[in-house]
């Protein structure tokens, strides 16, 4: 009873505005992999600087197997206002919960992780926190390790038919690549899994429609005792 | 003939229809584009299926359920002319569903034995679609457009080996749930890539390094969900596209 008014109360605040001085807080660098626990239903907190026009994707998974935590993420500003969006994503190896924010000031941000029941979860999980690079027709080099995770990359701006395309230059880990429109549930609209050479995903953008582009190695998680090992660079551009 | 020689005729008999049931195996011919439908059941378990190949020939065979029942778990083996097994699909892929291919090594006669898991022992029955391919080659900067429904099932088609590939994907007009493009490596069936799109005219591509001998293209519906929803049909583009 006691840790459900807790949590209640830390409800209560976040939505209040009211940032919570008794939330877990720590700074996270963008693209540091980090593990941590979650073992008491409390909110953990991660702050990060950002600036006007970053595209900021989070993604955290339950890298527990015999764990009951799933987490729930959510971006907040400085003034502790909810910005982006939230939600679990409704794929094969994606993570158990993404969050994307469009930044439209400088300032300190942070990604709150909650469990996505009330009830008392527990379990280890990731969390990277990426400034993902807007696509062009310059190919941006990538890699994918136990260490970095999945790698995000935005389509922003863009009218007309589009396709973000990837080719694998080491490695032999195979590669997914999915598309997801946020105006849409999160179920990406297009992927394409599995080619250990490269792949693509063409669609039609509107400039309105922020595009994130998730860039994965096939497997359920990054666990860093995973049997399974993951080394793949790759160069990714916009055609 | 003596009473003990007619008793032991009898014993025979009585014993070969106890330790043989009729129908237990079933042979027929067959040619590359024929499907031919077959049920399951505890007296019918295993299908033999035979068709001419020449040296060269890239085949494919399937089956797939042909009404919403039980038999979840097809098991496929193809054998050469001398009897041995080629390649065999005792696996998972969705509910119903068995693929085999191969190059064929030698002209001659070549074999299909279509099965359930466990065979005589096991339990699965229901009604089903067997089918037997040549799938067409398609060479760098070779387009086709199909469409798939119940009747037509999954579409095949491969490309020879030797240089990266890449290969275009895109589908229009699905009235419910899409089809999935895959690639099979040589003798794989666990499919190398696969690309999904929610939208018609949304395309996807692969590129594939060109180790193999040849690649299997595949344009497939999860075949369980067509029974259930049998007016599905969707037209598609399949491109090689030229280097």
């Amino acid at each position: 009873m006691k840790r459900l008014l807790t949590m209640i109360g830390l409800v209560g605040l976040l939505g209040s505005g009211v940032v919570s001085a008794q939330i877990e807080t720590q700074p996270i660098d963008f693209d540091q992999l980090i593990t941590a626990d979650f073992d008491d239903s409390a909110p953990m907190r991660f702050t990060f600087e950002a600036q006007a026009g970053d595209v900021i994707v989070a993604d955290a998974r339950n890298v527990d197997i015999f764990g009951s935590f799933v987490p729930q993420l959510a971006f907040y500003n400085e003034a502790d206002e909810a910005v982006g969006l939230a939600q679990r994503p409704i794929s094969n190896y994606a993570p158990d919960a993404l969050a994307v924010a469009q930044i439209e000031s400088d300032g300190t941000y942070s990604v709150i992780v909650t469990a996505s029941d009330t009830g008392e979860s527990t379990g280890t999980f990731s969390l990277k926190v990426t400034r993902a690079a807007v696509l062009s027709s310059d190919a941006l080099q990538g890699a994918l390790s136990l260490e970095s995770g999945d790698a995000y990359f935005a389509v922003a701006d863009a009218d007309g038919v589009v396709e973000p395309v990837f080719a694998v230059t080491g490695g032999e880990n195979a590669v997914a690549l999915a598309v997801y429109d946020l105006s849409e549930t999160w179920e990406p609209i297009g992927t394409v899994s599995g080619p250990s050479s490269g792949g693509s995903v063409r669609f039609e953008a509107d400039s309105n429609i922020l595009y994130v582009i998730a860039v994965s190695a096939n497997v359920s998680d990054y666990a860093a005792d995973s049997a399974t090992p993951v080394d793949v660079t790759f160069a990714i551009s916009l055609r | 003939m003596s009473k003990r020689l007619s008793l032991l005729v009898l014993f025979v008999v009585v014993m070969s229809a106890v330790v043989m049931p009729a129908a237990a195996q079933e042979t027929q011919s067959i040619a590359y584009g024929e499907s031919v439908e077959g049920v399951m059941s505890n007296t019918a378990f295993e299908f033999e299926y035979t068709f001419e190949g020449e040296e060269g020939d890239i085949v494919a065979a399937d089956v797939r359920l042909a009404e919403s029942g039980a038999f979840g778990t097809p098991e496929l083996f193809l054998l050469g002319p001398d009897g041995d097994t080629l390649i065999e699909f005792t696996g998972f892929i969705r509910l119903g569903e068995a693929l085999v291919f191969a190059q064929l090594p030698e002209s001659g006669e070549y074999t299909v034995i279509l099965t359930r898991r466990d065979g005589r022992s096991g339990d699965d029955e229901g009604a089903f679609v067997f089918s037997l391919y040549q799938p067409q080659i398609l060479t760098p900067g070779e387009s086709v457009d199909g469409e798939i429904n119940i009747d037509t099932g999954n579409q095949y088609y491969a490309i020879e080996g030797g240089a990266p590939a890449t290969l275009r994907y895109s589908w229009s007009d699905a009235n419910s749930s899409v089809p999935t493009f895959r690639v099979y490596a040589y003798e794989d069936v666990a499919p190398a890539a696969a690309v999904v799109t929610r939208y018609p005219e949304i395309g996807g591509s692969v590129v594939v390094d060109g180790s193999e001998p040849f690649y299997l293209l595949a344009v497939e519906y999860e075949q369980s969900s067509l029974v259930i929803y049998g007016d599905w049909e969707t037209e598609y583009t399949v491109e090689y596209l030229a280097d």
